[in-house]
């Protein structure tokens, strides 16, 4: 990743976002009620966008690096992003207990997951800081060099995601 | 995962059994340990943790410049960095890394850059480090201090190190800001001086055609009303052309330097930085206006005329994209306009031209213009960033010049001298760097780059790391690299009739250094030692010519005739040093407590070519370091204020004119408190303040004053501002 900056970036490197992904999924509450025996993540890309395609890349591999999440295995997949209902569906259907956005997601985009999630048993995670704010429920910035969580408290409760007081403590709620 | 972080995980899972909030605590420790460790972009141009860095770093944050009362870049070197010191004898900052400072070089050994623009400008390679480094503070949100050679990934000036100063994205910068402050400098004679600054900025974000945008501003004005200082009085030798007592003003008898100054105190600096992002592109943009006159400058005494100008405009268009899942490839755009005038008086004619016996304006000007093309891209072979090729090229057009012309003080009419340059000149950088972490725990990075310039010929730099962290925590480093410092313009156009010929075949400087580490991480405390070695060649020094040289140079008509002393720049000395660093830093209770410390200890020697005796560098602190601490009382119901308090020491340390031949002036230690309280003004939201005062215990920097002695013999060494009060203002609008 360049050290110059551009308005859609990554803050965060990669792999340490999914450090921090996978640390933070095990303080949710929830999580094993809804990933079983096994916390499957989805790593959704956006068609047609080099940039997404990279990001997935490296999520998928430093997910692979992970053996567990609050001592549950992880299995990891990436997928292509058609639309908000089609991911409803995927996540019913394959068990996600979490999905992470890559890069590229236009802003109606990310509003219309937020949406659609309303109500559904999900941690929805983001590589762009800013999408946190539009609806997705864990982000990571880069604030005076440090890694920071970005937590959307509002949309964390209507996606059945509860976080532990530890975890909020150390980060950024977004309303 | 590596088998300690396994043993680890499996000891952490077996007490979990038994306690498992224990397991817990330790979890969240790991968290909040992730959080807390720093990440760098300009050691290897790709984001990375301190720890596994090519370099030795020290981050800077928005948070320790506020905390800690900081208002200028020498400040936060001095302060909160490690490695690295920095000394504003009521001048510009010269900056000193590991035991070594090259006096007078006006910044050039260390590379300064504004996201990712170099500042260091093309005819002097001057970069400032005081206020005149001409970026707001509010609009930082982090410096990179990087200690040792830089010039793999950098190309010139990259010596002592690299500072990496960069701007806060818009949502960190989001709405209106308004910044007043004022700082008081009692003085030890007369009023006092004193400094005010006002800022403003503003920072959004936008979308447009389905592209996320940005737009980051600062514009500042500082102005600088210094104390008065008593200097002197040093007797002087007669002028050398009337061989009468020279006047220096009317605050001394003739033959006699000194008196109170309390005119010739002063700067006056305004500068804006602007930054736009939309989609893959940047644009930078910054301006920059630094007037200012220091009170034993030049050659008459207080003379508020004597005064020197630099102007800045500098422009970045940056690129970047993805190709695939593996190739990312970007691109630079830059341009930069520089001059620099320098105005000194006199009223002697011996330093002027001959028939000016009523005295003369010496009046020099440089200029700079350069614009370049860079070009990089990375390969990540595995998808995985752990075997990474980047490959870059960078062109630039550099056109230099300058005139010096001595303006007689009575009829103004201006003496052109053959000091009239004007050279465009081409240069080529040509870098490569492979990253490979085969494994959690190892971690290589190797590099090189060569430049290309008309103006010296070429030079290679390469760099080679080494990171191994055994245990969870842990990291020893071994890094090798060579770092180079091209001629400048000046120093390979500037002559002078009076004083000074070109110079020949002058060649880049080098150093070379190798160095190891030993990082250990515990949770949010961070404790580091390490050693260094680096050897320097090919040092730009202006030396003396012997009488021969100067009958030779009056012969070729480089001098004038009746000049008796003058000086050439030539490639002549060396440097040996060596030395050691400590450095812990840590926070506790969230974040709330913060802590750091630092130390440096060296031994650094300086030989001239055809010489066996080595000598100190002049100015050059062989210890040095900081400690801090500071306190945010909130307790996150209630805004309350943050304390802060620092100190910062520097050992004895020659003067910078000390050179073993009889001038032993030493600048005693130095010890410097500063205690700073920062908040929220209550009730009025937005509104912030920040109060600070700083105390120096010694009154001397290691710079020599004046053009003779002491009535005792001994040199007399510029003065140090001791008390520095400083209150701000500050408010935010959020939109």
């Amino acid at each position: 990743m360049p050290s110059e900056a551009s308005a859609d970036e990554v803050a965060v490197p990669v792999p340490l976002q999914m450090k921090l992904l996978a640390k933070v999924a095990g303080y949710d509450k929830n999580l094993p009620a809804r990933a079983g025996d096994k916390v499957h993540v989805l790593v959704l890309t956006k068609a047609k966008n080099a940039d997404s395609e990279r990001v997935s890349s490296q999520a998928l591999s430093a997910l692979g690096e992970i053996t567990d999440i609050a001592g549950l295995s992880v299995v990891a997949a990436s997928d292509t992003f058609t639309n908000a209902a089609d991911l409803k569906k995927a996540i019913s259907k394959r068990r996600l207990a979490v999905v992470y956005l890559s890069l590229g997601f236009a802003r109606d985009e990310v509003e219309s997951i937020a949406t659609t999630l309303d109500g559904v048993d999900i941690l929805t995670a983001t590589a762009v800081p800013s999408d946190v704010a539009r609806g997705v429920v864990l982000g990571f910035d880069l604030v005076s060099s440090k890694p920071k969580l970005l937590v959307h408290l509002g949309q964390a409760k209507k996606q059945r995601v509860a976080l532990s007081a530890e975890v909020l403590k150390l980060a950024q709620v977004v309303e | 995962m590596r088998v300690e972080a396994r043993l680890a995980f499996g000891l952490t899972f077996a007490l979990g059994l038994v306690s498992p909030s224990l397991a817990r605590a330790d979890d969240a420790q790991d968290l909040e340990a992730l959080l807390d460790e720093p990440l760098v972009a300009a050691a290897s141009k790709t984001t990375e943790a301190v720890s596994a860095a090519p370099a030795s770093t020290t981050i800077i944050s928005a948070t320790d410049l506020r905390r800690y009362g900081i208002r200028s870049l020498d400040e936060a070197i001095n302060y909160l960095s490690s490695g690295m010191v920095a000394e504003t004898p009521l001048t510009a900052t010269e900056v000193g890394s590991r035991g070594v400072m090259i006096t007078q070089d006006y910044g050039a050994h260390v590379l300064v850059l504004i996201d990712g623009h170099a500042l260091n400008e093309a005819w002097g390679g001057t970069a400032y480090f005081d206020r005149a480094a001409g970026i707001p503070l509010e609009i930082v949100d982090h410096i990179e201090v990087i200690v040792g050679p830089g010039s793999v990934l950098y190309g010139s000036n990259a010596m002592l190190g690299v500072i990496s100063i960069v701007t806060k994205r818009a949502r960190d910068y989001q709405g209106l800001h308004a910044v007043v402050e004022s700082e008081i400098l009692p003085g030890p004679v007369g009023g006092p001086g004193w400094s005010v600054r006002g800022a403003a900025g503003a920072g959004f974000e936008f979308e447009a055609l389905k592209t996320k945008g940005e737009v980051t501003f600062e514009g500042e004005y500082y102005t600088l009303r210094g104390p008065a200082f008593r200097f002197g009085p040093q007797t002087t030798e007669p002028d050398g052309v009337t061989g009468e007592p020279r006047r220096w003003s009317g605050k001394s008898p003739p033959g006699v330097w000194g008196g109170v100054a309390d005119q010739s105190y002063f700067a006056r600096i305004p500068t804006g930085y602007l930054r736009v992002a939309f989609g893959d592109f940047q644009l930078t943009a910054r301006a920059e206006l630094y007037r200012r006159s220091y009170p034993y400058h030049g050659s008459d005494f207080d003379n508020p005329d004597d005064t020197e100008l630099d102007r800045w405009l500098s422009l970045d268009l940056s690129y970047k994209r993805a190709i695939g899942s593996q190739i990312q490839v970007g691109g630079r755009l830059y341009g930069d306009l520089y001059d620099y005038q320098q105005f000194i008086p006199s009223s002697a004619a011996e330093d002027c031209l001959t028939g000016q016996t009523s005295g003369c304006r010496y009046d020099l000007y440089g200029r700079a213009r350069w614009a370049g093309l860079e070009l990089n891209g990375s390969f990540d072979w595995t998808g995985s960033s752990r075997f990474v090729t980047l490959l870059g090229a960078d062109g630039r057009v550099k056109n230099v010049g300058s005139h010096l012309s001595f303006d007689d003080l009575q009829t103004g009419k201006p003496f052109e001298t053959p000091n009239t340059s004007d050279v465009t000149e081409l240069a080529l950088g040509v870098y490569a760097q492979q990253t490979l972490r085969p494994v959690d725990w190892l971690s290589f990075n190797t590099g090189a780059r060569v430049d290309i310039d008309q103006r010296y010929g070429a030079s290679l730099n390469p760099r080679a790391a080494v990171t191994v962290s055994p245990w969870r925590g842990g990291a020893f480093k071994a890094i090798y690299a060579k770092a180079f410092r091209a001629p400048t313009a000046f120093e390979r156009y500037y002559v002078d009739p009076t004083s000074q010929i070109p110079p020949v075949n002058l060649r880049a400087e080098n150093v070379r250094s190798v160095e190891g580490s030993f990082e250990q991480r515990f949770g949010t405390h961070t404790f580091e030692v390490g050693v260094f070695k680096s050897s320097w060649e090919d040092l730009v020094l202006n030396q003396d010519l012997t009488a021969a040289e100067i009958a030779a140079a009056i012969a070729r008509g480089e001098l004038l005739p009746d000049v008796s002393s003058a000086e050439q720049t030539r490639n002549a000395a060396q440097i040996d040093s060596y030395g050691f660093t400590g450095r812990i830093e840590g926070s506790a209770l969230s974040g709330r407590l913060r802590y750091g410390a630092s130390v440096t200890r060296a031994r650094s020697r300086r030989r001239e070519d055809g010489s066996t005796d080595s000598i100190e560098l002049g100015s050059a602190a062989q210890v040095f370091g900081n400690a801090r601490i500071s306190y945010d009382l909130s307790d996150g119901k209630k805004p309350l204020p943050v304390l802060g308090l620092a100190t910062r020491f520097v050992g004895k340390r020659p003067a910078n004119a000390a050179d073993g031949n009889g001038n032993t002036a030493r600048a005693p230690a130095q010890v410097e408190l500063r205690a700073t309280v920062s908040g929220p003004v209550p009730v009025l939201k937005g509104l912030t303040y920040r109060v600070s005062g700083s105390y120096a215990f010694a009154n001397r920097f290691a710079y020599v004053v004046g053009p003779g002695y002491n009535t005792d013999g001994t040199s007399q060494l510029a003065p140090v501002d001791q008390i520095k009060i400083a209150v701000g203002l500050g408010y935010d609008l959020k939109l």
